[in-house]
């Protein structure tokens, strides 16, 4: 199938439809990439915003990293260290969201333990790691890369897409129910410690699927930035969720092609996140207009 | 209508080591109007929140459905809401009852239309959250535990903040879901609004102190306090 969307992509190049980098496999796989990552990240992270936990998802991206290094530590290919990266991604979230409902420490405080133990251990690792790959591997899961994205990453990245559409389509109420007044979730039945691990747990898997193009450590930020850039803009939840998508949608393809494009050596994960910050200022600027220079209201 | 009567044996409630509320038994009628009333921290809203089964408790708390079950409508103590934040009022509702999920197009649905028509909040609906006044607010909390068409009402101090045209229209809806035979169980602090309707009141203070009607309990309270003031 996917032979058959490369042959297509460079039918429209040879027809002169589509620039000619698109006859390249590896930025069809990347575009096709950016098609599901942005609407994943876009949709999750106003629930990430809404519950006001941008640091877990930061957290959870640079838990990605120490994943990545037992990985290839472990002897499994250095670029597609699947296993590990997702058992490691999901039993950290797990267990933050499992030691939060067992102490009194506050979630930011928590979190923050808990990102400080996922870099020191991954750093450490990455010194083992060094001496066993050529360091500039080691690069490409921190900062993603377009080379990256295989056939196989696609079909992972579209189960996770499905798993959180259904799960948006038929779950969004509740969760944001929750995410605003735990208390009337609770009194209308809603299995809210069912929601809590469920989100980390989403939280990790969208962050490993987005690993490969975004890299481990500005992943959590896809998640953060266009959801904030809507906060700003919208009127309600469905333009939130609308402009998320959009921005994070945007912010993927254009950081993916406008550097292949232009041939710029930068990293397709900080070009995306940068992107997505023009769209930040974007949504301050038109903020701003709206309210007429007043001060932002708490 | 017929609300559901409330059997409530040895209940306690212990959050993080603390007692908050010491065993007590308790029956309210169905289809009544019952108040909660009592000193700040005496556990009026985590009994509360017991009885709507978002505390562990020991002992049993039992609802005796005259029919089928039904469905328990909980309305929570008034809560800041980021203001910030793009969720308005229908937002808020959809959350609560809407099929759809709330990021897709309104396409309407009976329930919600029904009871912005009974709350009057149809002028409400697209004001964000964070921007509606006190009394606005409650009237939207009340709308969202009226939207399933609950059989029993746990109102965790609706009035407050509420200036008094809010309050008139506030109780007369609770007057109704009443007249209608629901059951109400409501945290209360003026005195007035506990006399002039409540069937039952119960004073709570880490324990169930006094329970009869509103009148005998406030003589008890008074004779009590009086008692006290002669002693010291």
């Amino acid at each position: 199938m996917l032979a058959n969307l490369h042959s297509f992509f460079s039918g429209l190049v040879d027809a002169g439809l589509l620039p000619t980098m698109f006859s390249y496999g590896f930025v069809v796989n990347a575009f096709i990439a950016c098609l599901m990552i942005g609407p994943l990240l876009g949709l999750l992270g106003t629930l990430v915003v809404v519950k006001r936990l941008a640091f877990l998802s930061e957290a959870v991206g640079h838990s990605a990293l120490t994943g990545v290094s037992i990985g290839i530590l472990m002897g499994e290919p250095v670029t597609e260290p699947w296993i590990s990266l997702f058992a490691f991604s999901v039993l950290f979230a797990l267990t933050l969201q499992w030691v939060r409902g067992r102490t009194t420490v506050p979630y930011d405080a928590l979190i923050g333990v808990f990102l400080a133990f996922a870099l020191a251990l991954g750093a450490a690792l990455l010194m083992f790691v060094a001496k066993k790959i050529n360091a500039h591997l080691v690069e490409q899961v921190l900062f993603g890369s377009i080379l990256t994205a295989s056939a196989y990453d696609l079909v992972i990245l579209a189960l996770i897409t499905s798993v959180v559409l259904v799960l948006a389509f038929f779950s969004a109420n509740d969760a944001y129910l929750n995410a605003l007044s735990p208390d009337i979730a609770r009194s209308r039945r809603i299995r809210t410690t069912l929601h809590d691990y469920g989100f980390v747990l989403l939280i990790a898997l969208v962050t490993v699927a987005a690993v490969k193009i975004i890299g481990a450590i500005l992943v959590g930020a896809l998640l953060l930035i266009p959801a904030a850039s809507a906060r700003l803009m919208a009127r309600d939840l469905r333009g939130m969720v609308g402009y998320s998508v959009l921005i994070a949608t945007t912010s993927a393809l254009i950081g993916v092609l406008l550097p292949m494009h232009m041939k710029w050596a930068i990293g397709t994960g900080p070009a995306i996140i940068l992107v997505a910050c023009v769209w930040f200022v974007i949504a301050i600027s038109v903020y701003s207009l709206r309210k007429g220079g007043q001060p932002a209201c708490a | 209508m017929m609300g559901p009567s409330l059997h409530l044996s040895n209940v306690g409630v212990t959050v993080k080591g603390q007692v908050l509320v010491t065993p007590l038994s308790l029956q309210l009628e169905g289809g009544l109007w019952h108040g909660i009333a009592g000193p700040n921290g005496g556990g009026k809203s985590t009994l509360l929140k017991a009885i709507a089964g978002l505390h562990n408790h020991v002992g049993e708390i039992a609802l005796h459905w005259p029919a089928d079950r039904g469905q328990i409508g909980y309305m929570p103590q008034l809560s800041p809401f980021d203001a910030s934040l793009p969720v308005t009022a229908l937002d808020f509702l959809r959350m609560h009852c809407d099929k759809q999920p709330v990021w897709r197009r309104y396409r309407g649905n009976s329930s919600i239309e029904q009871v912005i028509e009974r709350v009057q909040i149809k002028g409400l609906l697209n004001k964000r959250l964070g921007t509606l006044s006190s009394g606005e607010r409650q009237r939207v909390l009340l709308a969202c535990a009226l939207v399933k068409q609950p059989d029993i009402l746990l109102l965790d101090e609706p009035l407050a903040g509420v200036d008094k045209a809010g309050r008139e229209q506030i109780m007369s809806l609770l007057r109704e879901f009443k007249a209608e035979g629901g059951t109400l169980i409501m945290i209360e602090h003026d005195w007035q609004i506990l006399q002039a309707h409540c069937d039952t009141l119960s004073w709570i203070d880490g324990g169930l102190l006094h329970h009869d009607s509103p009148d005998t309990v406030f003589s008890q309270i008074n004779s009590l306090h009086l008692g006290l003031r002669h002693a010291s």
